[in-house]
């Protein structure tokens, strides 16, 4: 024997079987499982529910965590970035403020500026002094780092207009990021002139990065347009455009939170540099899915995890022990219905016997008397008339001919006492039934009218069964009957595959209240006559056989018993039928 | 001794009267219990054999109207139906003898003397 034998529970081999001796009523594995499942939802559910609601909290205090983190970044590098340019801007207008380099205008006094200037503040590729009309005047650098974008006056509007002007990230002839920062100043004859400096992007990727305060965060510059102005971890080099749907921001800076195009959620923070093209981006993904778990410690999964295991071992043992509680009181059930069946097959043969006895000894009676008359005769030597022997012999063999239809029913019943299921005409098994209690229902002058339809099916049933229900059903109806009381029995098919009997009798009836019991073993309404398990027995043998029994009474108006059983019956292919 | 035979069994009625006929035994016969009782209300009889189970009146009744009419008159029980329970209740309700049918007509007529001695 296996551990699994071992431990299963008897109840559930008892489920499948199919042995006739112990009918149960209930699938006890299907009970077991359905109890298992639901008291282990119920109790599981609560427990998991808490931990979800805990997991989506932490998630929220975790974004929330992040959007604070990423806004504090944004809000710190906006003004620093902001500060640079504000810091080049004021230098340039140091510079400008130097009569020697606004009035010179000549190189060397600029090449001497700029040399203390870059060792001053650094970044500054190249400088160059424009007057109103573009043309320059003096410049550091021979080499036009700005290109065309020389030629290009936009900036000179602007520059002229708000005194400053900061352009977008443009490449040197040796392909390096550079931008302008030009403003306007007025030299010390009064006249106006621009200063022009171009300046290397690597102070500005430097700067921008100093904020990114984990490695996944990425902070970089973009333009208008979505162009990268300095490098991005994630979007690569400058000049690069950012596949990301910005919400536009006019001032200040805003969070927004996203997915890429890989479905990773992000947090990002915009902020406007004031006075500059440029738009500051801090991004953050936000990975719960790694991050929210982390939070599930060891400790904790230690206790969740062994606690869900032992509420299933303990809903399990729990559905076990009642389960098995149920499957023990059905077995006593049965055992006990066994008996009382037992107890009432022996009070139908006593019923029975008394009424086959009472049937042959009355024949038997008449042989006697009519044998001892003529026995008389011939002791006495008297002269008999041939007609009288005749109807001596006649007397005789009509007796006889009684005893022998009882003793033929009795054989009938006789023949049923094995368990077979068969197709059975309901018809002639009332009529067979009906001769036990013809003489009674004689001497009490009752009615029976039984009422077959002349195209009525065959059902397949145990006939030994079938005959034992309507032989209580039918004593019953005598019982409750007055004399020259009536009992009806009609046969139909109420149903295409249900075959209905109704026994209707003019009796006494039954209270609502013992029509609450009257299938209940022992429930007796005879008092000392009545073992009360006559209708219990047929109750159980009707649903044996796949049948119902129903009974309608009302106290004084008689009670009419309805038995219906399956035309076709499964049970007959399972006994090799 | 003047005999009334009570049964619903025609034949066995009759032809038992016959026989005690033929034993110089007056014996008259009925086929019910109400028939019975009429004829006793008419005639004296030293003793009536009753069967248990008739159409109608049950035989225990019969006995009943019968003692009330003639306390004097015997019973006996002949019946085919045989129980404890109707022979007790027959011994019970003032009955000399219960007998089973078939009986021994020598039987019967011995059971009809010992209850007119005793």
């Amino acid at each position: 024997m296996s551990l699994i034998d071992k431990i299963k529970p008897k109840f559930w081999a008892e489920s499948k079987s199919t042995d006739d001796s112990h009918i149960t009523l209930f699938d006890y594995a299907g009970i077991w499982k359905y109890a298992a499942i639901g008291i282990s939802a119920i109790v599981i559910l609560p427990l998991i529910s808490l931990l979800l609601l805990y997991h989506y909290e932490h998630k929220e205090n975790l974004r929330n965590e992040l959007i604070r983190q990423v806004s504090c970044c944004s809000s710190n590098a906006g003004r620093s970035v902001a500060a640079f340019f504000s810091d080049r801007k004021t230098a340039l207008c140091f510079i400008a403020q130097d009569n020697r380099f606004t009035d010179a205008l000549d190189k060397k006094s600029i090449v001497e500026i700029l040399d203390r200037f870059k060792i001053a503040s650094g970044a500054f590729a190249d400088l160059e002094v424009i007057d109103l009309n573009n043309e320059t005047r003096a410049r550091l650098n021979p080499k036009d780092l700005q290109g065309k974008r020389s030629a290009n006056e936009g900036w000179l509007k602007e520059v002229n207009e708000k005194g400053a002007y900061v352009s977008d990230m443009f490449r040197d002839p040796d392909g390096d990021p550079h931008f302008l920062i030009a403003i306007r100043c007025k030299r010390s004859s009064g006249d106006p002139i621009i200063l022009r400096a171009a300046m290397n992007a690597e102070t500005l990727n430097i700067l921008t990065r100093a904020f990114e305060f984990s490695s996944d965060v990425d902070t970089f510059l973009i333009n208008q347009e979505g162009i990268l102005q300095t490098s991005s971890h994630s979007y690569g080099n400058t000049f690069g455009k950012i596949p990301l749907s910005l919400i536009p921001v006019s001032r200040g800076f805003k969070v927004q939170e996203l997915e890429d195009r890989s479905g990773q959620p992000l947090i990002i923070a915009s902020a406007i540099i004031e006075g500059t093209p440029f738009r500051l981006m801090t991004v953050a993904p936000f990975d719960y899915r790694v991050d929210g778990m982390s939070y599930l410690s060891k400790g904790f999964l230690l206790l969740f995890i062994p606690g869900i295991l032992g509420v299933l071992i303990i809903v399990i043992g729990i559905v076990t022990s009642l389960v098995s509680r149920i499957y023990e009181a059905d077995r006593t059930r049965v055992a006990v219905l066994h008996n009382i069946q037992y107890t009432n097959k022996m009070a139908s043969i006593g019923r029975l016997a008394a009424g086959v006895a009472h049937e042959i000894n009355n024949p038997l009676a008449i042989i006697n008397e009519k044998l001892g008359l003529l026995k008389d005769l011939i002791g006495l030597k008297k002269d008999v008339s041939h007609s009288k022997l005749l109807n001596i012999v006649e007397s005789m063999l009509s007796s006889v001919n009684r005893c022998s239809t009882v003793t033929h029913s009795l054989l009938g019943f006789a023949k049923h006492i094995d368990v077979r299921f068969e197709a059975v005409h309901i018809g002639p098994v009332i009529q067979e039934v009906l001769v036990f209690f013809k003489k009674e229902c004689e001497y009490r002058n009752i009615k029976v009218e039984l009422v077959t339809p002349e195209s009525l099916p065959s059902i397949e049933c145990d006939l030994g069964q079938i005959e034992q229900v309507f032989f209580n059903i039918i004593n019953n109806a005598i019982a409750a009957v007055d004399n020259g009381g009536k009992i009806e029995i009609e046969l139909s098919t109420v149903e295409p595959e249900m075959l209905s009997i109704r026994i209707r009798d003019d009796g006494c009836g039954i209270s609502a209240e013992n029509l609450r019991h009257i299938f209940d073993p022992f429930f007796s309404t005879k008092g000392e006559k009545g073992s009360g398990l006559g209708l219990s027995i047929t109750y159980g043998i009707v649903q044996k056989l796949g049948g119902n029994l129903d009974v309608k009474s009302k106290k004084g108006e008689g009670t009419t018993f309805i038995v219906s059983f399956p035309v076709k019956n499964g049970e007959i292919q399972h006994r090799g039928g | 001794m003047k005999v009334l035979l009570v049964d619903d069994e025609y034949e066995m009625v009759t032809t038992l009267a016959e026989r005690l006929h033929l034993r110089a035994i007056d014996a008259d016969f009925v086929f019910s219990g109400k028939d019975a009782v009429t004829l006793i209300m008419e005639e004296m009889y030293d003793v009536v054999v009753l069967d248990m189970k008739m159409p109608g009146m049950s035989g225990l009744e019969t006995m009943e109207q019968i003692q009330e009419i003639r306390p004097k008159t015997k019973i006996i029980f002949l019946t085919g139906h045989g129980s404890v329970a109707d022979c007790e209740a027959s011994k019970k309700h003032g009955a000399c003898s219960y007998l089973l049918k078939p009986v021994d007509i020598e039987v019967l007529i011995e059971k009809m003397c010992e209850a007119l001695t005793g």
